[in-house]
């Protein structure tokens, strides 16, 4: 109903074609979200109550959620739509990225309430970069042309850029935004010489019409497209992080405020694995992909591995988190590598699954970090399990679930991507997987011992608060993460059917 | 076959009894422990009434019951109970009582018993699922509360203990997991149809090459291996076993352990039997290691926990290789070992753990003379450690002996060596209760206290099942029997050139009917 | 109707009510309730055995089963007993023996803290060995043997506050299993080869034995029985054994648990009948522990030791005519042996009492004097084994080797010759102990200074019963013991006196055993002609009196010093136990240890040897997150240059 009404307000407005506006509805609620809270606050100046611009992010996010529930259903019974002369093209893919970067938006500013109050932060233009974010990575999702895929990897970049920096106390916070962006840039500039470099060889940054070139023709020079696949792949394995793109991720992580930490692990995450699915497994997928999987193959086994082991040997848990990020980045390469239906739908879950999980972990180790954001050594966490049973508990059960223990989301979302791996013949690699997995866990129970079997009563660093923002942003985390690993069934369902398409632009 | 909703209930009870010992606060101490007994008695209530409901002569699986959980993997919530799982479960539900009444935890009752009743309901999960999802499940949830069991209330290297008992045993499973999907998919390719986990359908169907039905076993046998746990596997189980609090260490002896060998016989045998028949002279090798090995480490060993640890890689070398001997007689006995070595184990923990509690120290050295102190503790001790040892008229005797047999006729080589861990088992744990019990009492052992009556109330099941199961094995032999020759002509069904030996009896002609020369 | 379970089960009911009633039951009421069941367990044996005698001779053989013990597949074995013959002799002299060894302890154990534990143990003994014998198949005997084996056991170390005790009675079992090991194996070859493991079933199948099979199942039972029957090499427990209370020593440890293995052989004899040199075997190694025992048995001091070395002794001889298919000569011995070794023993633990528990013959002397019933006793039982007509002894000992001078035996006559030698030796070294506790001076007046002087063997120390610590002091007064012991001894040396008459050797019709036997057992041997038996029993009375007369002139007339017939070789019992303590306290031990730090350092090094390398890689990655854009920069060229450099080579293809 609701989007009915705004579709037709935002068909009157413009007065263009309103099957387009509505179908790139959340990306608008999205970014209009974050212009408009700008607005508001710049005109009102601090007269607005201090929950205002969560609750509006929120109330932004879940709008933009609940027009992601109906363009499901549209498109279910309509097929996919292809928008913007087929830069944009809505599948269930898409929209199932899309919903998922909304859970994040939801719990990263109920993260961010409590933390900005307790860092005695200004508010609104968190936010407001968070909304862009958001909808940089949306527009990521349904790209249907390098170009536009590229637009909203930068809107999302640089968002995060400067969130990373935000917290302007702290020299790190500074330092991790500043490296985050240099790196960026890099990783950007191979990105647009990979596209330019397709757009030499096929004639397009239309991914189906790329698709559909390739299929029609054979190149026989193929150095320019297999160049361009190549630095493409640098592209997005740095904003995935994935060894050996993955240094920047351990600084950043810790050094940016934590619940800007807990965003760029899920959504730039899930955003940019959205991009190298359209553009590796649908676009290049059924002509390249022998020579794409060998490299993908590569990083994620270097992924796994490197993030595994590296992570073990820390002491930060903010670092640790980003390097057992690393190593989830390398399951979900796992399942892009298996380049199948099945690998995609994969993938999906396992984005899902990590929202939740990662974000419950950050809200954990933000609420832990106390005020100042700096206590983020195990030693930290000493005690934690008596003198707050229930956060050390939440933290365990994140933890376990990275792990994969099953009745987790941690565990089914390991379980597809194996499964994928081996449809496609590639057993091994399932294993490396798991063993990867396994050396991970240790890293997570050391966690979980400091947290219970480590210090003696009393010697707990600091008292630790839970603001009620933070509390409902894990409680959603944990529910995410327990019924994704219990009754996953209509996620997975969704998920299967959002095996994207590449929509064919309309003549 | 007719749905029961006993299997389910039995799982659930205890997942609602921890939910209840979560959502109280945790100042009401006095509350848990009874809640926490009450739930397992309820739980050992069903398991009872299972096992009285429990149609003798039926090889199929009983109390079935099957939902479908995860609609897309082919996964279902299907339990249901045979011979070979029976006494498992019902072990399970009858140890926990005990392990509870047998111990206290020293501090944080609540989330002590929350654990236990997770692990319980894990417990009686693991042993009657019939998908291979959900036994994966349960195989991996029950590490958790062990993990915290050991960890918070451990002795010592409580830490290194259980994290190494959690890393192996995730190592084990990680394999595992990679192996039953690619069990399902290949399956699924091979017949088509939607995706399946269901045993039954994948043991009947035995869809698989041969080669991707060996790597498989393999997969599965790694884990199996590291939960029986098989030499050069077996390293966590001294430490976990002895760090472990005492109602930890019974339910690692009791019901964890049994996970690989159950695991061998449900997943190993039934699934892949020629993949199994293949590796069996690499399994009853690793059993018979595992015996001659564990006996002598046993021998050597100055804590007395890590002792009955050691003896416990022994005894389970016993039950590999009987299942691996790929006979009636191996396997059943097996089989009973399993539910055997979880009550005379499960007996002798509680007893060193009343030792420690008493003494507060296991060294072997520090104890001495205890039975003139302690004569009853002394008595109960002698008896727990004589079925231990394999005597005759106790239950240990019984499935060590048909383990043995079977070894013997199905693989003749390694089941001559494998007896020679008979006399080991005398030569460690006689010389242990020497140590401890004999000699001459002073200071502090001079003083130890008998035990009380409580004490004695709760080994006294367990010393009457030693003794019952020992000269009246038969009840359970009879509820085994039917599901393992099922298995055994499975087996000759599906392997090529196997000679399953005992699927027909092959007494002398001569002797038949002699069996009663007239009653007196 | 006979009631055949009824003869284990009221041992067995006496042994449950003492371990609930026992100590309500005191002392002596515990001791006089466990004699009570022993001996109507000995009235319903007498009653069987009547109505055995009652029925046709081929038909003496009643089996009744109770239930079902242990099925699985086609393995299938009931709690049945089998009482013919053979197995109601056995149970007769058990329970006989038994209810005067009972009622003997209540005045031995007179006082002990642990009087009613005591009678637990000793009723749950005769349980164990009345199924052992009654049971009517391999694996129920398998029971009553290892039950028999537990309880001894649990009586050698009764006096657990001395370590000596705990060890002994540790190495009892532990070597028992040794033996078992063999009882297990051989079970196993049974059933795979014939498919049951009931006796009666396997009488008919045994001769469609392979020899091979049959050789291998008849030596693997035989290494079980070295153990429980003490023959070389497992015989080192036994000596040891006397540090158990007497009356057990005597019960258990000469009487009946010991010729267990006798018994299990004799019953297997259908399938010795087919095992060809694994009967050789057989007798070698029961003449050689006879040796070997008879010549330790001269040079020991302990009293007891000198009866546990000549219970091996006897236990070989007994061997000896099993391996020569006698096997009613072997139960023949096995029954007059437990008439004068119980009485022996027994007079030797009386001796004991009235010495303040002195076991060392060096402080005994002149003891008839102060002793005159256990002298009286002891003097025929001393008779009765050194082989003096017609006292028991002469006449098994004689038929055995009468049968060993005329068997197929490969080298029967060496096997005669030692067994001629045997018989001095043991003649010899009863004269001795007989003339050391009973003759001469009253040594223990002077007990200090002698002790020293004789200092010549290192076992003094070894089994003395301590069960209270007063010492023999030299103005010790000995004084005879109570009724209750010297009853036992006064029936034990009448039956010691008049055994022999069970089996005569006049003619067909007095061999009373043989003919009883005869359903029972198979195999077939022949005795030498008359004349060549009167022959033979006039040189074995000669070799006797030859003994006696020697050893009086070393001990009584002291033509020769003792110390050269005593030799330490001897005393050591050709070393035998050392050597095996030397190799388990040695090499064993070191070898042990190995393994259990192999196990350390090996293989739980190599767990935590990867975890610690992982941990180590993780180190060494490290090192390359310098923090630094620049290095990072670097690090994403290289891998882009690594995907750039791939494709290149993919160019084309």
């Amino acid at each position: 109903m609701t989007a009915a009404v705004l579709q037709n307000v935002l068909a009157s407005v413009g007065g263009l074609p309103s099957i387009e506006f509505s179908s790139v509805a959340p990306s608008i609620i999205l970014a209009l979200g974050g212009v408009l809270l700008l607005t508001v606050v710049s005109v009102t100046k601090d007269k607005l109550p201090v929950w205002f611009p969560a609750v509006w992010t929120i109330s932004a996010a879940v709008a933009a959620l609940c027009t992601v529930f109906r363009l499901w259903i549209r498109v279910g019974k309509w097929g996919n739509l292809s928008l913007i002369s087929g830069a944009v093209g809505l599948d269930r893919f898409s929209l199932f990225v899309i919903g998922t970067l909304c859970v994040s938006v939801v719990m990263g500013a109920l993260l961010l309430e409590g933390y900005l109050r307790r860092e005695d932060l200004e508010g609104p233009e968190w936010y407001v970069l968070l909304l862009l974010a958001a909808a940089g990575g949306t527009t990521m999702a349904a790209a249907n042309d390098l170009i536009v895929l590229f637009i909203g990897l930068e809107i999302l970049s640089i968002a995060v850029y400067i969130l990373s920096a935000m917290h302007r106390r702290r020299m790190s916070s500074l330092e991790s935004g500043l490296k985050y962006f240099i790196h960026g840039a890099f990783a950007s500039a191979f990105l647009l010489y990979g596209i330019a470099m397709v757009y030499g060889a096929t004639g397009s940054t239309n991914l189906a019409r790329i698709s559909t070139f390739l299929a029609d023709n054979v190149i026989t020079q193929n150095g320019l497209m297999l160049g361009g696949i190549a630095l493409m792949l640098v592209g997005f394995a740095f904003k995935v992080a994935a060894v050996p793109f993955h240094q920047w991720a351990p600084d950043v992580y810790q050094g940016a405020p934590t619940p800007v930490s807990a965003f760029m692990a899920a959504a730039v995450k899930t955003a940019a694995f959205a991009g190298m699915i359209r553009v590796f497994v649908l676009a290049l997928g059924p002509t390249y992909r022998d020579e794409w999987r060998p490299m993908v193959l590569a990083l994620a086994v270097l992924s796994l591995l490197v993030g595994s082991v590296m992570a073990l040997v820390q002491t930060n848990v903010k670092r640790m988190l980003a390097y057992s990020s690393i190593g989830h980045a390398g399951f979900i390469l796992v399942a892009v590598h298996s380049s199948t239906a099945m690998g995609t739908s994969a993938a999906l879950f396992y984005l899902l699954s990590y929202t939740f999980m990662v974000m419950g972990s950050f809200g954990v180790v933000a609420v832990v970090g106390r005020k100042g954001d700096g206590h983020h050594q195990l030693s930290d966490y000493r005690g934690l399990g008596r003198i707050r049973p229930g956060l050390a508990l939440a933290f365990t059960i994140f933890l376990l679930a990275q792990a994969g223990v099953p009745l987790t989301a941690g565990f089914l979302s390991k379980f597809y991507v194996i499964r994928s791996a081996i449809d496609s013949g590639d057993t091994a690699l399932g294993v490396v997987a798991m063993l990867a997995a396994v050396i991970a866990a240790f890293l997570y129970l050391r966690v979980i011992v400091a947290m219970y079997f480590e210090g003696e009563p009393g010697d707990e660093v600091a008292p630790v608060k839970v603001p009620a923002a933070v509390s409902v942003a894990i409680g959603i985390a944990l529910a995410g993460t327990l019924l994704l690993g219990i009754v996953p069934d209509p996620v997975t369902h969704a998920a299967n059917e959002a095996t994207a398409e590449l929509v064919a632009p309309r003549r | 076959m007719t749905s029961s909703a006993l299997l389910p209930l039995m799982i659930l009870v205890p997942f609602v009894g921890a939910g209840i010992v979560a959502l109280l606060p945790a100042r009401r101490t006095e509350l848990f422990r009874p809640i926490a007994l009450l739930t397992s008695i309820v739980v050992l209530g069903m398991a009872v009434f299972m096992l009285v409901n429990f149609k003798v002569g039926d090889p199929g699986y009983q109390f079935e019951s099957n939902t479908t959980w995860i609609k897309d993997l082919g996964i279902s919530l299907h339990f249901g109970v045979d011979g070979i799982s029976l006494f498992l479960v019902v072990l399970a539900a009858g140890i926990f009582p005990i392990a509870l009444l047998g111990s206290n935890p020293d501090h944080d009752p609540k989330p002590y018993y929350g654990w236990l009743l997770v692990l319980l309901a894990g417990s009686i999960g693991v042993f009657c699922a019939l998908d291979l999802v959900v036994f994966f499940v349960f195989f991996e949830i029950v590490l958790v509360p062990m993990y915290f069991l050991i960890g918070l209330w451990g002795h010592g290297r409580r830490v290194y203990a259980a994290t190494k008992f959690f890393l192996y045993t995730m190592f084990g499973s990680a394999l595992m997991l990679v192996g039953l999907i690619a069990l399902a998919v290949l399956h699924q390719k091979a017949v088509g149809g939607p995706l399946t986990f269901d045993l039954v359908t994948l043991a009947r169907e035995q869809a698989l090459s041969t080669t991707a039905s060996r790597w498989i076993f393999v997969a599965f046998a790694v884990a199996f291996a590291v939960k029986v746990p098989l030499f050069p596997l077996h390293t966590w189980l001294p430490d976990a076993h002895t760090e472990a609090p005492t109602a930890g260490s019974v339910l690692l002896a009791a019901v964890m352990l049994k996970l690989g060998t159950y695991g061998f016989v449900r997943f190993g045998l039934d699934l892949f039997p020629e993949a199994s028949v293949w590796a069996a002279p690499v399994m009853l090798t690793l059993g018979v290691v595992g015996i001659v090995y564990g006996a002598i480490c046993a021998t050597m060993q100055k804590d007395l926990k890590r002792l009955v640890a050691y003896s416990s890689v022994a005894h389970l070398g016993f039950i590999v290789l009987g299942i691996f001997s790929i006979t009636t007689q191996g396997i059943e006995g097996g089989i009973l070992q399993m539910v055997n070595h979880g009550i005379t184990t499960g007996a002798l923990f509680l007893l060193v753990g009343m030792v420690y509690e008493r003494r507060h120290t296991r060294e072997i050295s520090a104890l001495s003379g205890l039975q003139s102190s302690a004569p009853v503790m002394a008595g109960v001790f002698t008896l727990v450690m004589l079925s231990s040892i394999g005597l005759p008229g106790l239950n240990g005797f019984v499935g060590e002996f048909l383990a043995l047999l079977g070894a013997f006729k199905g693989a003749r080589w390694w089941g001559v060596v494998a007896v020679t861990g008979v006399i080991l088992a005398a030569l460690y744990l006689l010389w242990a209760y020497q140590r401890v019990f004999h000699g001459k009492a002073e200071g502090e052992n001079a003083k130890m206290r008998d035990l009380t009556w409580s004490e004695g109330a709760v080994l006294a099941p367990l010393l009457f099942l030693i003794v019952f199961l020992g000269i009246y094995p038969k009840v359970m032999l009879d509820r085994i029997e039917p599901s393992v020759k099922a298995l055994v002509v499975h087996i000759d069904r599906n392997v090529e050139g196997f000679d399953a030996k005992d699927v027909t009896p092959k007494i002398a002609p001569a002797a038949k009917g002699a069996e009663h020369g007239g009653e007196g | 109707m006979t009631a055949v379970w009824l003869i284990p089960a009221l041992p067995l009911l006496g042994f449950v009510t003492l371990v609930v009633l026992g100590r309500k039951f005191g002392d002596p009421g515990a001791g006089i309730f466990a004699a009570c069941m022993v001996g109507l367990s000995f009235l319903g044996t007498l009653g069987v055995f009547a109505h055995l005698l009652s029925l046709p001779h081929e038909e003496r053989a009643i089996s009744q089963t109770l239930f079902t013990w242990i099925s699985s597949g086609s393995f299938k074995v009931s709690i049945g007993f089998l009482a013919d013959p053979l197995s109601i002799t056995m149970c007769l002299f058990i329970t006989g023996i038994g209810a005067l060894i009972h009622i003997y302890s209540v005045g031995y154990m007179k006082g002990d803290p642990k009087f009613s534990k005591f009678f637990v143990y000793l009723n749950l003994f005769v349980a164990s060995m009345l199924l052992l014998v009654l049971g009517d198949n391999l694996l129920l005997t398998f029971l009553g043997w290892e039950g028999v084996g537990a309880c001894s056991y649990l009586l050698i170390s009764f006096w657990f506050t001395d370590p000596k005790n705990a060890s002994a009675g540790k190495k009892a079992f532990v070597t028992n299993r040794v033996g078992d090991f063999g009882f297990m194996l051989a079970t196993f070859l049974v059933w795979v080869t014939l498919g049951t493991v009931n006796y009666e079933q396997i009488r008919p199948l045994a001769p469609g034995l392979a020899a091979g099979t049959a050789t291998a199942i008849a030596l693997l039972f035989f290494l079980g029985a070295t153990g429980k029957s003490a023959q070389l090499p497992l015989f080192v427990w036994l000596p040891d054994a006397m540090a158990g209370p007497t009356p057990v020593s005597a019960l258990i440890h000469a009487a009946t648990m010991v010729t267990a293995g006798v018994y299990l052989l004799t019953r297997l004899s259908p399938i010795m009948a087919e095992a060809g040199w694994a009967n050789d075997v057989v007798a070698w190694v029961g003449a050689l522990t006879a040796l070997v025992a008879a010549c330790a048995a001269i040079a020991q001091n302990d009293i007891k030791k000198v009866l546990a070395y000549s219970t091996v002794s006897q236990l070989g001889y007994m061997f000896l005519a099993v391996g020569t298919q006698s096997y009613v000569a072997a139960v023949f011995h096995m029954i007059t042996h437990a008439s004068f070794k119980a009485l022996l023993f027994l007079g030797s633990g009386s001796v004991i009492h009235a010495m303040a528990h002195e076991q060392d013959m060096r402080k005994y002397g002149n003891l008839r004097k102060y002793l005159p019933i256990t002298y009286a006793t002891f003097m025929v039982g001393w008779l009765a084994i050194a082989g003096i007509p017609p006292l028991s002894g002469f006449w098994s000992k004689d038929e055995i080797l009468a049968g060993v001078f005329n068997a197929k035996t490969f080298g029967n006559l060496a096997l005669w010759v030692i067994g001629m030698a045997v018989a001095l030796l043991t003649a010899f070294y009863m004269t001795r102990q007989v003339i050391m506790t009973f003759f001469g001076e009253e040594k223990w007046r002077h007990a200090e200074v002698d002790a020293h002087g004789h200092e010549l063997h290192a076992d003094e120390e070894d089994a003395v019963d301590d069960h209270d610590h007063h010492h023999l002091t030299p103005d010790h007064t000995p004084h005879e013991s109570p009724i209750s012991m010297t009853l036992p001894l006064v029936v034990l040396a009448g039956a010691a006196a008049v055994a022999g008459l069970l089996n005569l050797p006049f003619g067909d019709p007095l061999k009373f055993l043989e003919h009883w036997l005869e359903p029972t057992i198979v195999g077939e041997h022949e005795l030498p002609p008359g004349w060549v038996q009167a022959l033979l029993s006039l040189a074995a009375v000669a070799v006797a009196v030859i003994g006696i007369l020697g050893a009086r002139a070393v001990y009584f007339q002291k033509k020769v010093d003792p110390a050269k017939i005593e030799k330490p070789v001897f005393a050591h019992a050709w070393y035998i136990d050392e050597t095996y303590a030397k190799f388990m306290g040695g090499p064993g031990e070191t070898a042990f240890e190995d393994v259990a730090q192999f196990d350390q350092k090996i293989v739980d090094g190599a767990v935590n040897g990867i975890a610690g390398g992982t941990v180590g890689l993780g180190n060494r990655l490290k090192g390359l997150q310098t923090g630094l854009v620049r290095t990072y920069g670097l690090g994403m060229a290289i891998g882009a240059v690594a995907l750039l450099a791939y494709v290149v080579t993919r160019i084309g293809g």
